[in-house]
């Protein structure tokens, strides 16, 4: 895992001593591309440096589990190509940063769902590189990877990853995608290469990215923010990104049995958070270094939240499945800032924020919801989209997760997001 | 007298057939590459706002070279179309609209928006029949030579579907639907009365987007039995085209009954040359929500099924978007424009990336790849090895626009297909012909 | 024979000015328009045998889209191994020379579109049309290894 993404060269909080200053934070525009700006844009100071950060990951092929005891999907889950302790054949990234070039090659074969959890600071220079490991299970195909990072605004085509467009890393070669965002909030990454077949496959993650306000304006202390707010109103105390997926798994067989799938017959069987479904969802979170997560290894990001009562938890929620899912939590009010990473707000400043108990979300939206953590106990966080409550048609699974409730004061502050 | 004006006659008569000539000779010939606007929005206006519409049988070529058999509509003395003609008028204007069957069976038009239309003169009304069961949601136009005459006074200014009301399960999926845009009184240049609604009208495009399973339009077609229940949609379409025919132009000689293309072709926001964003128009005429993912730049969503995102007091209620998820029967209405956030310059302000080596990506072949691989917006051609033709290159990017439920983003499961179309940037300085 | 010089009325001279000038306005409506007329019902793209049974593909279309930037190459698969083949070849896909220029086209996009290709079914490539290489009208001559399809119609 590598949330959260610091910057390398120089800490957040000396540039932003060295911003602050300068008074210009407060006027930074809260998105880059409106269709009509209501401030003047404001750029970082170029006297300032500007703050880096480097990734490195890998595109690779591999096994992941789904919940045991499904009902099986005769014959194409449990797969019987899968090894020991894993049932369905998925595309995935994997975060490889400072891993030696043979550590790098090891991990062929070993992909992970959902891809590594990334976060950055807004204005952040950032590099990924990202490594084609070839597929391990299917010699004879050829494929490509890229990384779209899913709503990045004023993208140019090189570094927007649509093959078709720009270009995609063949098996044993690397590319650096370059991103400078100027716009807080949760967005999406994923694998343009077929893109039908490699989102589907698991090449998914979730990247957010934290807005400048965090260090604190003239109205605003500093503090965690969802966005460049303003007036403190995405304040939160913890974080956590599910990523909604679904798994076709007759799609997944066919990719392992070389075997083709028309795509248009898209019927999905496993719905996830984070590549997991319910009840793996609450288990905490691993790493796939380590064979000590067990049958979850190449899944390695827990759903579960967790938090003090009274505090306030951001929730970020991004869909990268081809169906819309309902959100929904009973007995918590869930406040809906942001979508598609961008503060609810009109263009005059008009709040538009929603208060519901269902957050319903479209393939490829996001959005930014924040609750108050009520009275210690156990709620949860499950698709109304009933159906997408099963593992395999059969069964209490698929999306849904908990929200446990602590007394005040008995959790540490939270250090990255979904701990 | 006479004589007289016959010499006058004749000698002015030489006047127009010169005149003649020297037109033939200018204009452009139907294939000319600048004959008429190529993408955008295309309105078919009428002096008396009255649109003469035949439900008529026709054909739609997809990508894959499959053929369908649709039913849609021709406008008054054009042929079938799919969709059926872009219908502009004015906000409050009287509108009439004269409705042809052609069909083997009653059709009709609802137009959801408008109020108190009138069916020759009467209330349009839902129709049933002797057993007092529902067939039409309206008055219709009796099968094979009917005819129905609508009129409505246009609503608010906006975006808005008009499609069959009758046995609308199958006739809409055949393809009978079509545009209605309703224009602000005395602001063309804006989508509703705001004036942050404003757009410019260069740049208005047509998003009409649809589905068909084709096994539905062969039953039709050879008069046979169809079950619903199997009902399974193959084909993706932005006004009746799927992706590569979404960017080919308007009126492509190819595409003889799907008119209008989806390519959005735009030039970099600039404050002072380029202030004005681009209007997109969404309209949903299936029955399941189509996600749309502009690739490049995020788009304010103003408005929705005819009236504008604001609050009572006239507040700004429109947001950003890099999705925008058009509900079946839906408008929604955005503004769109690309900054170049970065400038990213060859010399003065080089990305800050090495691009790899021409064996390190896939694209082919040889050292022209790195030539037409140009990160920089107009950018300059790169070195080239003796023996390559050096062509003077425009450097403009191409981003795509597509259905993020990604498998209608194919055409019939083949990838890169389907619900898709492009967003060309021009430089700033435009792209030379 | 004495020569009568040829002498036109005035009257004479003014129809038959009219006369021409009808017969110019027709002639150059055909010149203008009528090859345009021919051609958009008659496209065809010119078939090779040795080539079809070489790369299991047919073209179909040459279309220049996307407002004048991309030149469009669709082809129908003839043979499945064959077509995947071709498509697979990344290193040497077709390239498009316009024959009245001499301008080229080459591949800038990849256009895979799936691991493999249904026989009889079309697919397609997207080029960069650099600086307008190619335009409507013009033929263009296709080379894909030492196979080449020559007098492609563009449309």
């Amino acid at each position: 895992m590598s949330d959260p993404v610091r910057p390398r060269s120089i800490s957040r909080r000396a540039l932003l001593a060295g911003a602050t200053g300068l008074g210009t934070w407060a006027v930074l525009p809260e998105r880059g591309s409106d269709a009509q700006l209501r401030r003047p844009a404001a750029l970082l100071p170029r006297a300032v440096p500007n703050p880096t950060a480097t990734l490195h990951l890998a595109a690779t092929d591999g096994w992941v589990s789904m919940p045991q005891g499904s009902p099986p999907i005769s014959p194409f889950w449990p797969d019987p190509l899968a090894p020991p302790d894993a049932d369905l054949y998925v595309f995935g990234f994997r975060d490889v940063t400072g891993l030696s070039a043979t550590e790098v090659t090891a991990q062929r074969g070993k992909a992970q769902i959902s891809a590594p959890l990334l976060g950055f600071d807004q204005e952040t220079a950032i590099k990924i590189m990202l490594t084609n490991l070839g597929l391990s299970v299917r010699p004879d195909l050829t494929d490509g990877h890229t990384v779209h990072w899913h709503g990045f605004r004023n993208a140019i085509p090189l570094f927007d990853g649509v093959p078709e467009l720009s270009i995609s890393v063949p098996i044993g070669r690397d590319f650096t995608y370059f991103y400078r965002p100027h716009d807080a909030g949760t967005y999406m990454y994923h694998c343009h290469f077929e893109d039908v077949e490699h989102v589907q496959m698991g090449m998914t993650g979730i990247v957010y990215v934290r807005p400048t306000q965090n260090a604190g304006t003239a109205d605003v202390a500093p503090g965690k923010y969802a966005y460049n707010d303003g007036d403190g109103s995405t304040r939160y105390d913890r974080e956590f990104a599910l990523m909604l997926t679904e798994v076709w798994a007759e799609a997944h067989y066919r990719d392992a049995h070389i075997q083709t799938t028309d795509w248009t017959d898209y019927k999905p069987s496993f719905f996830a958070f984070n590549g997991r479904c319910y009840p793996d969802t609450l288990v905490p979170g691993g790493d796939p270094l380590s064979a000590a997560a067990g049958r979850l290894r190449y899944q390695p990001i827990s759903s579960l939240i967790t938090a003090n009562a009274g505090e306030r938890v951001l929730l970020r929620l991004a869909n990268l499945g081809y169906q819309n899912h309902a959100l929904t939590v009973d007995g918590i009010d869930l406040l809906v800032v942001g979508k598609d990473a961008a503060l609810l707000r009109g263009r005059d400043g008009s709040a538009e924020y929603q208060v519901t108990n269902t957050v319903e979300i479209g393939p490829g939206e996001s959005r930014d919801v924040i609750f108050t953590a009520p009275d210690a106990g156990t709620y949860l966080l499950y698709d109304r989209d009933l159906m997408s409550l099963a593992n395999a048609g059969g069964g209490r699974g698929g999306q849904l997760t908990e929200i446990r409730v602590s007394p005040p004061g008995t959790l540490a502050r939270q250090t990255r997001a979904n701990a | 007298m006479l004589r007289l004006d016959r010499g006058r006659w004749k000698r002015l008569s030489a006047v127009p057939l010169v005149a003649a000539i020297v037109v033939v000779l200018v204009v452009p010939g139907p294939q000319g590459a600048t004959a008429g606007p190529q993408a955008g929005l295309e309105c078919v206006t009428s002096g008396d706002n009255a649109f003469d519409l035949t439900a008529t049988g026709g054909y739609a070529a997809m990508p894959d070279g499959n053929t369908i058999y649709m039913w849609s509509y021709a406008a008054s003395g054009g042929a079938f179309q799919l969709p059926g003609p872009t219908l502009c008028v004015d906000s409050g204007v009287k509108v009439t609209v004269v409705l042809h069957n052609t069909l083997p069976e009653a059709t009709s038009i609802t137009f959801p928006g408008q109020a108190q239309v009138l069916a020759g003169g009467q209330p349009a009304q839902p129709v049933t029949d002797d057993t007092g069961t529902l067939t039409s949601l309206t008055t219709t136009a009796a099968a094979g030579t009917g005819s129905v005459t609508y009129t409505f006074t246009a609503g608010p200014p906006g975006t808005y579907l008009y499609q069959s009301g009758t046995d609308m399960q199958k006739q809409v999926q055949m393809g009978l639907y079509g545009a209605l845009v309703v224009r602000p009184r005395g602001h063309p240049d804006r989508e509703n009365d705001r004036a942050d609604s404003a757009f410019d009208p260069d740049h208005e495009y047509l998003y009409l987007l649809g589905e068909i399973d084709p096994d539905l339009h062969l039953a039709v077609e050879r008069k046979r039995a169809y079950d619903f229940t199997r009902y399974k949609a193959r084909y993706f379409t932005i006004n009746g085209r799927s992706m590569p025919d979404t960017i080919a132009p308007n009126h492509a000689d190819w595409l003889p009954a799907q008119p209008y293309g989806a390519l959005i072709h735009i030039r970099p926001y600039d404050p002072v040359s380029n202030a004005k964003p681009a209007l997109i128009r969404y309209l949903n005429a299936g029955s399941v929500s189509y996600p749309f993912h502009p690739h490049g730049s995020d788009e304010q969503l103003i408005a929705r099924d005819g009236r504008p995102s604001q609050g009572p007091g006239g507040q700004d209620l429109s947001f950003s978007n890099f999705l925008i998820d058009v509900a079946p029967g839906q408008t929604v209405d955005t503004l769109m424009i690309w900054k170049d956030a970065e400038h990213w310059d060859a010399d003065s302000n080089p990305i800050p990336v090495p691009l790899p080596s021409l064996q390190d990506q896939i694209v082919g072949p040889g050292p022209e790849t790195w030539f037409a691989e140009n990160p920089y917006l107009g950018g300059v051609p790169g070195e080239l090895p003796p023996g390559v033709v050096q062509n003077n290159q425009c450097g403009e990017y191409y981003h795509v626009a597509h259905s993020h439920a990604l498998e209608q983003a194919t055409n019939y499961g083949a990838s890169f297909g389907g619900m898709m179309t492009l967003i060309r940037i021009d430089p700033p300085a435009g792209c030379p012909a | 024979m004495v020569a009568i010089p040829f002498r036109l009325s005035r009257r004479h001279a003014g129809r038959a000015v009219l006369l021409l000038l009808v017969v110019a306005l027709v002639a150059v409506s055909i010149v203008r328009f009528g090859g345009y007329a021919s051609a958009r019902q008659g496209y065809a793209v010119p078939h090779d045998g040795q080539l079809e049974a070489t790369l299991g593909v047919r073209f179909t279309q040459a279309a220049v889209v996307g407002d004048g930037g991309l030149v469009e190459l669709r082809y129908v698969v003839l043979d499945t191994q064959k077509a995947s083949a071709f498509q697979n070849d990344t290193k040497h896909p077709p390239r498009l020379r316009n024959e009245r220029s001499g301008k080229l086209a080459w591949r800038a996009a990849l256009m895979k579109q799936g691991h493999e290709l249904r026989p009889g079914q079309s697919y397609y490539l997207l080029y960069l049309n650099n600086g307008g290489a190619i335009k409507r009208g013009d033929k263009i001559e296709i080379t894909s290894g030492p196979r080449r399809l020559a007098h492609v119609p563009v449309r």
